[in-house]
């Protein structure tokens, strides 16, 4: 049997999507099954890890706890979406030259966290930082190259990299 | 994937309720879906239908009226109410309570009115709603009613809400003139529900309590207004042996539970560690 759907139309990533979806669907698995983007990453599935977490308007949110349909007409931004033309962003590069991942798994999510606070307060202290990862929970590293790649970034995004 | 479910769009707190009443048990009420997702994930409950009240005119907004009270829509989200300049100033007490809510992600989408509605003990806004004397709209199918925050507890993950009723407003009177307020919260990490949370609101007058009022989060299955602790304060100065012996009264009203974050006699342990503190933060506030 063919299960219900219904159309939705979003952004994600800057382009405009229409796309059928379930009611049940969240918008981790509109991403991921439907758009083909597993940047957001599968975890917990308990609004606790931070590991799907994604910018919708402008904001973290953790796409598992989110349904799709609630996306509606709004902006969706993606891992995916941070590089330009091949060209990694300022906080993706940071994460690379300090080495501020081992597994990888948390980093997409992290790394949206850190450009929801950066978009708001583009110098912010440490105590902000660790404040804005309390949603993102990282096994491998610990956080302390995590805090330095985004105060690097930070330094070099001011003067409207973003 | 979650259980197959139809999401339905009413345009008024009034035609949720008439959804509610005639879908029943089948029925829930989706605002921000900060709890109620992850409880469908886990099949905790498992609607066939799910109420969304997010798009009804009205029910995001955050004012204050005439009298000086501010007035909270039920869709008014963690994030807007702690960032909004006017409870910021009015409302200290709530801007630092919702500052220690989850994570920025779940404050982003969750709603002061569905962390009620969720009644978990481990919440941080009732202590300090209870605090701040709040009160809650509920709308009906038959119309609306007003009901003390201090009432709208009942058990654990129960409210006062009967089956067809919506939280659709919470409203907050202005904060009596120099008193001064803080919550504290006890927690392993800061994601996690407060083992103890203590919001306290104290008027002070030549050195001694005119008004105290103390409420605790995660010390029993509800949340509750210490009386006796309060009674116990008025008309003192705030010296180790008043304090001590509110803390001990706040702690004697518990009836803790043992959880995965804490056994119930290291939760009764910390009440009183808790309230001391609280009182303390709200003492030094009050000397400013």
């Amino acid at each position: 049997m063919r299960r219900k759907r219904v159309p939705i139309s979003l952004v994600v990533n800057g382009e405009e999507v229409f796309v059928d979806i379930e009611p049940r669907q969240t918008l981790l698995e509109l991403l991921r099954d439907e758009l083909d983007l597993t940047g957001a990453r599968r975890g917990c599935e308990e609004n606790f890890c931070g590991a799907c977490t994604v910018m919708l308007d402008g904001v973290a949110v953790h796409s598992c706890s989110v349904l799709a349909l609630q996306a509606q007409g709004r902006k969706v931004t993606t891992i995916e979406g941070l590089a330009t033309n091949g060209q990694l962003h300022p906080l993706q590069e940071a994460f690379v030259e300090h080495g501020a991942l081992q597994c990888g798994y948390c980093s997409p999510g992290i790394i949206l966290s850190a450009l929801a606070l950066l978009s708001e307060e583009p110098r912010p202290t440490e105590e902000k930082i660790r404040d804005s990862l309390v949603g993102n929970t990282c096994r491998c590293t610990g956080y302390v190259k995590i805090v330095q790649a985004i105060q690097s970034a930070a330094v070099k995004m001011e003067g409207g990299a973003l | 994937m979650i259980e197959e479910l139809e999401y339905l769009e009413p345009a008024s707190a009034e035609e949720a309720a008439a959804l509610l009443a005639e879908y029943g048990d089948e029925s829930k009420i989706i605002a921000g879906g900060q709890t109620l997702i992850p409880m469908l994930w886990q099949r905790l409950v498992t609607p066939r239908y799910l109420i969304s009240i997010k798009g009804i005119e009205g029910l995001g907004t955050i004012e204050k009226d005439r009298q000086g009270s501010l007035l909270i829509g039920a869709c008014a989200t963690h994030q807007s109410l702690e960032k909004s300049p006017a409870v910021r100033e009015g409302w200290p007490l709530l801007a630092e309570t919702l500052q220690k809510v989850a994570a920025p992600q779940i404050r982003n989408l969750g709603t002061l009115a569905g962390d009620l509605c969720h009644s978990d003990y481990g919440a941080d806004p009732p202590a300090s709603l209870l605090v701040l004397e709040a009160r809650c709209r509920i709308v009906g199918p038959d119309g609306d009613r007003w009901l003390p925050v201090d009432n709208f507890f009942l058990e654990l993950y129960g409210t006062a809400l009967a089956p067809d009723e919506v939280l659709a407003q919470i409203e907050v009177p202005a904060v009596p003139d120099g008193a001064a307020t803080a919550y504290v919260k006890y927690c392993l990490r800061a994601m996690d529900p407060a083992i103890v949370g203590v919001a306290v609101m104290l008027s002070m007058k030549d050195g001694r309590c005119q008004d105290a009022r103390i409420a605790l989060n995660g010390a029993s299955p509800v949340p509750y207004r210490a009386r006796l602790a309060e009674e116990a304060l008025k008309g003192w100065p705030l010296n180790e042996a008043h304090v001590d012996e509110a803390s001990r009264l706040a702690q004697e009203q518990a009836e803790p539970m043992s959880d995965s974050h804490a056994s119930a006699e290291y939760r009764s342990r910390m009440i009183s560690v808790f309230v001391k503190r609280a009182l303390r933060a709200a003492e030094e506030r009050a000397r400013i």
